[in-house]
This record gives C-alpha cells, structure tokens and sequence, in this order.
C-alpha cells in the first residue's frame, strides 16, 4: 500500500530535528509501497527519466533523421524583445536563431498535447480515487498479463490500483513543467536539445494516455481487448429525432458516464437519444451499447446546426470554442462540466438538480463541475426542452437554399479562404438553378470549419445549407463502427510477434488522428481497405477509427463489418479514443517483451532500439490537426516508429526526413559496425495526396531485422501499390534490395531487369540482429 | 475578379518576405541565366496545362521531377537545399502544401524559387501573380514564344 503524501509528512516530521542535530550522519532507506522492491524484474537503467536521461537515444535518432524546417513564420513573437526577424541566418534579441525557434515551437505543441492529456487523465484519476478509492484495482483481466507496457518501461513501475496511476501521473506533471520551462526566454539554445525535449514530451504523452485509458477501463468495465467489442451505431442518420437527444462532445466521458447511470437507474435507457461526436462519443460506447456515434469532429458544427440536439454536453478538448453561441442559435441548452472549458458561464455546482435545472430553463447555459450532477440535469432538461422544441427548424429548407444562394454576388472569397480550396463559390452558382450537386460534393468533403462563412460578404450560412443538402440528398447516413476494444492481448502478440519482427506480416498500419483531411473522410476508409486487403494489421482510433466507418462497399458493410476485431494479419483493432492510442505503441513494446524476452522495467532505450529495428509499423495520422497528435506523433517517433501525416501536417513546421543514403548499425550477433539500406527510411514524414500515403506505407513498413523472405513480401506489395496508384516500379526500389533472395518471387524478372537499369548491387551481408546501441 | 481569387495563404501576412511578382518573359531569362534549373510538376494541373509547361521545360532542356510520382516534395526539398539546383520552378502542387515547404528552401538554401503556377505563392522568391485560367494559359504560352 503506498502512502503518498501522508508518508511524506510523516517522514519529514520524523527526520526535522535530526536535520538540525549538527553533523549527523544519517543514513537510512525508506520504503514507499511495496512496488519499489518488487521483484517482478530488475530494474532497468532509467527508470523515472529526466529530460537529459534519454538524451543519448534521442540523438540516436536526430543523427539518422535530421530535424526539417519548414518555419511558418518568419519571425518570433513571444517575447517583449521582439518582434525579432530570424529570417536567413538572423538571430533575435535573445540570440536564438530560426531553426531553434521552429523547434522550440515544437516543443510547445507537444508541451500543450502532453499536458492536455496529462490534464484529461488527471482529472478521471482523481475523480475515480475520490469514488472508488485509492485501493481500486488496475486487473485487466487473464488474457492481459503486461497491463501498462508504457509505465513499466518508462517508469518502472506496475501499476496495481488507482493510486499507482496517480504516482505515474505526478512523474508526467513534473516532466511537462520542467519542458515547458525550457521554453521560456533565454533557455534552451539549440535545435537538437529542443527536439529531444519534444521527443521527451511526446513519450510523456504516451505515458499519460496509458494512465488515463487504463482508469477508466478499469472503473467503467469499458472492453479489455475484446476483439468482438460490439458494432455501434455511426452516423448522422442513426439518431432518432423522435426522442429528446444529448449530444457529448469532447474527450472525457465522466459526465456522459453520469447521464448513462441516470437513465439506467430510472429504467428510461430507450426513452432519451444519447450520442456523442468526437472521443467522448467513443469512450461513451465503450462503457454502453447504447449511446451513438455522430462522427468525429469535423462533423461538430454540422450536427448542431442540423439542431437534432436539444441539450449540448461539453467537457474538454476539440471542441469548437464558438459552441455556446452555435447551440444557443438552435434553441438547445449547452451544459459545460469542465474547469477547461467553462465559456463564461456561470458556475452552478452548488446548486441542487432540480435547481439547476429551473437556471437553465431561464438561462440556457450553465457550468456543472459537478458531474454527478449532470446526469439527472441533462437528462430532465432535454425531456422539457425537446417538447419545447418540437416542431423548431433550424435549417433553411432546399427552396430557401436557392434563394439564398441568389445572394451570393460570387466573389470568390469562400474559396479563396477554404483550407482545402474546395470549390464552395461554383456549389453556390449551380444551387441557383436548384442543381445542388455542387452542394453534395461540398458535404462530402468538408471537414465544417466554417471559414468560408467567415469572410462572406454577404453573410450567407454556407455551412448550414451544405449541411441541409446533405441531410436531403445522402439517404443512407447510417454506419457501424466497431467499439474501442482497449489493449492488445498478450495471446495474441504471441501469434503474431514474429511474423511482424521477421517480416511475414508485412506491418501494422496505425490510422490516428483528427479529420483535418484534404479529400473527406473517405480517404482514411480507402488507405485502411487497401491495406486490410493486403494482410496488414489495420489500428485507429479516435476520429480516424470513426472515419474508417464512414465508407460502405455496394453491399452496404463498412470495413468493421467486413473484417474481424482481432490483432492479426487483416483485422481491424479500433483501440478507442485518442486516450487508446496507448495501446498501439503497447503492441509494439509487447512485442519486444513477450516475443522477444526484452525486460521493460526502466529499460526504454534498449525497448525502443528494438521496435525501431525490428517492429514493421507504421502511424498515419491523415488528418492531425491538434497540438495533442503533434504530441502523440513525436511520443511515437521516440519509440521509434515512423509516422506518414496529410499534407496539412507540413504547419507543424518539423518532419524528421533520412538523407536517403545508407544507415549505420551494430550486428550484435558480430559485434561489427555495417552500413545497411535505410530502412525505416524516415521518422516523420508528409504524403501530398493518398496515393502518396498508400505507397508510402509499405517503405516505411521495413526493418534491418526483416528475414529475405518477410522483405520479399514487404518489396511485393511496395511494387504493387506503385503500380496501382502510378503505374510503374517504385523510382527507389534498389535502395531496399539487399540481395535476390529479397525479390518476391512473382515479380522477379521484373524487379531485376528493373535493378540492373540502376545498376544495383547487392550487399555483401547485412546484420542478424541490428541495434544502433552502439 | 473571381477566378483570380483560387488560393489565399493568411499567414504570409506575417512574413517578412514576399515573392517578387514575375512574368514569363522575366521566368524565361532567369531560365537562360540559370545553370542548373529544375521543373517541379505536381499533379493537380489540368491537360492544357500540363503539355504547355512539358513543351517549356523541353524548350528550354530544363529537368523535370514529376512530384509525388518521382520523389516526395518534402524529400525533393532537402536535395535541393544541396544547392545542385541553382534555380528551381515549381508547379500543380496542391497550395496550401507546396506553401509550407518551401519555406524550407527560402531559410535555407541559396535556390532561386519561383512559382509558376496561377496563383501567388508568396513563399517562392518569385512567383505569378493570381491568374484566371485564360490568363494563366496566356502566360504559359507567352513562355514558349521566342
């Protein structure tokens, strides 16, 4: 039992007047909880690591991919010195030049993600210790041996009950505020040490995440690693309008908890509509099969101007910052329950349910910080304010579209100020003559940022009227998403752990991030189809697990219903929220331990080298958007896993890119450094468009460790999606052959009339066991 | 006015340089001037268009990189920062995209940038300014005269 802060008071109390005993020589050790001498295995080199522990691994990594500065901004602004212009070699006031400002922006983003879910999975520990107790049990279940690969890596620590998360969590807060710091005026001074505290945060992150999902699968009974977590419901058109709807929108799903308790108790689950958008929706479905998915969080603003929600849920997190004004246009009640996001409303926790609810009869909008609170309140509310709001129309009708669109004088500026350049001014001139197919591709598409709202001259809803056009014109907007399942399985990291590390399986696809996509969310199903069908492991999460459920094929099955739930060779794993993603660099570090017997305990670098040599998976984060994926990406690039963003992740300003020449490792089996094929070619890396991603993935699937065979399989399908989507061999092919045996069989005259037209050779060995631990 | 208005890049607002508005005539003597020049082809161009900017990078026997197909642009933008290329032309990228990278090449490299696409690229050295599609293809054709 660990003691926390009542321990050390106690100790301090005991050791004051030793302290001022002049000379005293003390030496004692102090046991804290019973983890600490635990013999579940020894300690590895650096448990509980510092900014500068992990610092030789990360310049591991910066040597082989360079940081890369694509700078947003000329200038930095964050000081009274300032604004200093860095651009062409300049230093600022403060004598820091450009690329270090790039990086120390970075650090920044990944500061903000880390602290955010740091923050997110702060909150639910704490919540679930004041109503559970400290003592509450972290039991994952028979099939769940290695319950938090991240903590007993970075940490050392395994976690037992809510109380060890909590210890892991003060670790995470007391990183993020020594990196933070390091941004400050005057601190850091060079790129590569900025890029390694990014690096540092990123793997915070990931330690946070790991806290904040096991709580609450441990406290919500959410699926532990179920792969036949239940199919729920997705889409706009799965919520029944007939009843009084609840819409959560955020990322924390205490306060939907609290609601799904409520009408549970009162025996009324099918007499109100729950549903959520974003990763509260998800989580919410990982606690009840009842509520439903609307979609991720590009279809926020959609949804509620469609004005099927009668009361708004907000808790933390993407959420648009302008939701109170959006729902209150509608006529709905919006309840904010989270100190993050309080939108000037008044506080009225202390207030009884049923006074809070007479407050927001007459107010429309309020503050809950007491989230128990929320469950009676949103639930009472949204029965009177959906009779109340019964016959309320919200969008303009098609008719009304026409002769709004007669208004727009056609400038131009919509399109002008699209983050896509979608073609929203020739959508308005056909829906002049009532064509509204313009308007049809429009919400396809759009992710409803609003934008080109913003700078209409003539004030025109243009986001309501896509969204009434595709409520009308797109019948079928009812979808099935497979609920998040949690951790992977220790069985079945041992079925498939080498396949992956020798190559058979040819990678693990993560598809992660938020819906800043350039194409819809199409894109994401397509890249998940192409490689489901070639026997990858397929994970998501978050919004783009959502997207992924957002395509049928002709049958009318999206991809969760085609394909099984399972970690293998073309299952599909929604983990869950982004909180989940946890889970998918767990696979990886899972995979070094129960496959490959390398101890965890403190042990990252050695856990990491081996994920980067040996691991063939691969994130793309398609549509990442948020300061948290920026953090969520570089955590898993220090795990040495590449990540493939869309085009607009180049304004994250830094991509980790090889030089495209040859790598150095160690074969530890020799103890000989050797050059090899630069494999996985990049850390982090930009596709323009999907094509590009597709063809990427396979390259960035290979590793040293890959067995000739494994890399044939891997060259195969690199060829394959090539020619697919270009219509030739891969312009880079000879630099991942090592020898014939490499050259899948079926393609062989191929690839070797091609090989020779570049002059290839092959190499004369290549290492058994690579490491660059050197 | 409207076809003009195709892209709109509200950061570079902040930026301490903008490109330089060019012509094809101007395009066409820094091509002559040029040492060692490189054409970037994306692929959001349209038929027309893509044959008149073939013809001139053959015209003119300038190398052209087919983006993504050859190469990645962010890939591509690091070799270029070897400064092999003394000036490097870039076209039919997606905007918002192409705007981002080469940032890198304006920071750090001595490449001369120029956007032949139509419509302004503010993080190129040069670039056209915003162009209808008539004038756009006035332009390119004003490239092959002579």
């Amino acid at each position: 039992m660990i003691m926390g802060n009542r321990t050390d008071s106690d100790i301090k109390k005991l050791l004051f007047p030793l302290i001022k005993m002049k000379n005293a020589n003390i030496s004692m050790t102090i046991k804290v909880g019973e983890d600490e001498d635990e013999d579940w295995e020894p300690m590895g080199p650096t448990p509980m690591p510092k900014i500068p522990t992990l610092r030789h691994w990360d310049f591991k990594l910066l040597e082989r991919y360079p940081p890369f500065y694509m700078p947003i901004c000329d200038m930095c602004c964050l000081c009274t010195f300032g604004k200093c212009d860095l651009s062409k070699g300049k230093k600022g006031a403060c004598g820091l030049n450009i690329k270090a400002q790039q990086a120390r922006i970075v650090l920044i983003a990944c500061c903000i993600g880390a602290s955010c879910h740091a923050g997110h999975s702060r909150h639910l520990v704490h919540h679930l210790i004041e109503v559970l107790g400290r003592d509450y049990p972290i039991n994952l279940g028979n099939e769940i041996e290695v319950e938090a690969p991240i903590a007993r890596t970075v940490t050392g620590i395994r976690p037992r009950t809510l109380a060890d998360l909590e210890r892991i969590l003060d670790y995470c807060e007391e990183q993020i505020t020594h990196l933070l710091s390091a941004a400050h005026t005057g601190q850091e001074g060079s790129y590569l040490d900025f890029e390694s505290k990014a690096l540092h945060a990123g793997m915070i992150d990931d330690l946070a995440r790991e806290a904040g999902d096991i709580a609450q699968i441990v406290a919500y009974n959410m699926p532990k690693g179920d792969e036949d977590a239940p199919l729920i419901d997705l889409g706009f058109g799965c919520i029944d309008k007939s009843k009084p709807v609840i819409l959560c929108i955020g990322h924390n799903v205490v306060p939907g908890s609290y609601i799904l308790e409520y009408l549970e108790e009162n025996g009324i689950e099918d007499d109100v509509e729950i549903c959520g958008i974003c990763c509260t929706a998800i989580d919410i479905t990982r606690v009840s099969e009842k509520p439903k998915v609307v979609g991720p969080l590009s279809r926020q603003l959609m949804f509620v101007r469609s004005g099927v929600a009668d009361v708004v849920i907000v808790d933390e997190q993407c959420i648009r910052t302008d939701i109170l004004e959006e729902v209150l246009k509608t006529g709905a009640v919006l309840i904010a329950t989270n100190e993050k996001m309080c939108l000037g409303l008044e506080d009225v926790s202390h207030m009884s349910e049923d006074e809070i609810i007479g407050y927001l009869l007459r107010k429309r909008a309020c503050l809950i910080l007491d989230e128990e609170k929320v469950g009676k309140v949103a639930v009472e509310i949204a029965k009177i304010i959906a009779k109340e709001r019964k016959d309320r129309k919200t969008l303009p009708d098609l008719s009304e579209i026409v002769e709004l669109a007669k208004q727009c004088s056609e400038c131009g500026w919509c399109n002008r100020n699209c983050p896509n350049t979608f073609k929203v001014k020739e959508a308005m001139i056909l829906a002049k003559k009532g064509n509204f197919d313009g308007f049809i591709d429009l919400y396809r598409r759009c992710y409803g940022c609003g934008r080109c709202e913003e700078i209409c001259q003539r004030n025109l809803p243009i986001v309501s009227m896509t969204t009434k056009v595709g409520e009308a014109y797109y019948k079928d907007l009812k979808f099935k998403m497979r609920a998040g399942r949690g951790p992977i399985k220790d069985v079945e990291i041992r079925s498939v752990g080498a396949p992956i590390v020798f190559g058979d399986i040819p990678g693990v696809v993560a598809l992660v991030g938020c819906s800043n996509h350039p194409n819809g969310e199409e894109e994401v199903a397509m890249i998940a189809k192409e490689f489901l069908e070639r026997k990858y492991i397929v994970v998501a999460t978050g919004c783009a697990a959502m997207a992924i459920g957002m395509w049928k094929d002709k049958d009318g099955k999206t991809l969760y219903e085609k394909y099984p739930g399972e970690f293998k060779a073309g299952g599909l794993v929604n983990c869950g929220s982004c909180l989940s993603n946890c889970h998918i660099t767990g696979a990886a570090i899972k995979i070094a331990n129960i496959f490959a017997k390398v101890p965890l305990r403190g042990n990252y670098a050695e856990v990491a080298d081996y994920i980067l040599n040996k691991v063939g998976a691969v994130g793309v984060a398609w549509g990442a958007m948020s300061q948290k994926a920026a953090a969520i990406a570089t955590g898993v690039n220090r795990w040495g896993i590449p990540v493939i963003l869309g085009p607009h992740g180049a304004k994250y300003r830094r991509l980790y890119i090889g030089n495209g020449e040859k790598f150095t490792v160690k074969d530890k089996r020799t103890e000989s450094l050797m050059e090899i094929e630069p494999v996985p070619e990049h850390l982090i890396i930009t596709a323009e468009n999907m094509k590009e991603c597709i063809c990427m993935i396979p390259k960035l699937c290979m590793r040293p460790n890959d067995t000739p065979k494994g890399r044939a399989n891997k060259i195969y399908h690199y060829v394959d999606v090539y020619e697919k989507y270009f219509g030739r061999m891969p312009p880079d092919l000879e630099k991942f052959v090592r020898t014939e045996k490499d050259i899948p069989f079926m393609i062989k005259d191929k690839v070797m009339s091609y090989l020779e037209e570049k002059g290839w050779k092959p190499f004369d060995k290549y290492p058994q066991d690579p490491t660059v631990l050197y | 006015m409207d076809e003009r208005f195709t892209a709109y890049i509200p950061t570079a607002g902040s930026n301490i340089a903008h490109a330089e508005i060019t012509s094809p005539s101007l395009v066409k003597m820094m091509v002559k001037r040029a040492k060692n020049p490189i054409l970037i082809i994306g692929e959001n161009l349209e038929e027309d268009e893509k044959e008149a900017i073939i013809k001139f990078g053959e015209k003119f026997n300038i190398k052209m990189i087919k983006t993504p197909e050859d190469v990645n642009l962010v890939v591509l933008t690091k070799l270029l920062q070897r400064n092999e290329h003394d000036l490097a032309l870039f076209t039919g990228i997606t905007y918002y995209y192409l705007a981002q990278t080469i940032t890198h090449l304006k920071q750090f490299s001595n490449v001369i940038t120029i956007s032949i696409d139509k419509y302004y690229q503010p993080n190129a050295l040069y670039s056209f300014p915003n162009l209808s599609k008539d004038e756009y293809m006035d332009y390119l054709n004003k490239m092959l005269e002579g």
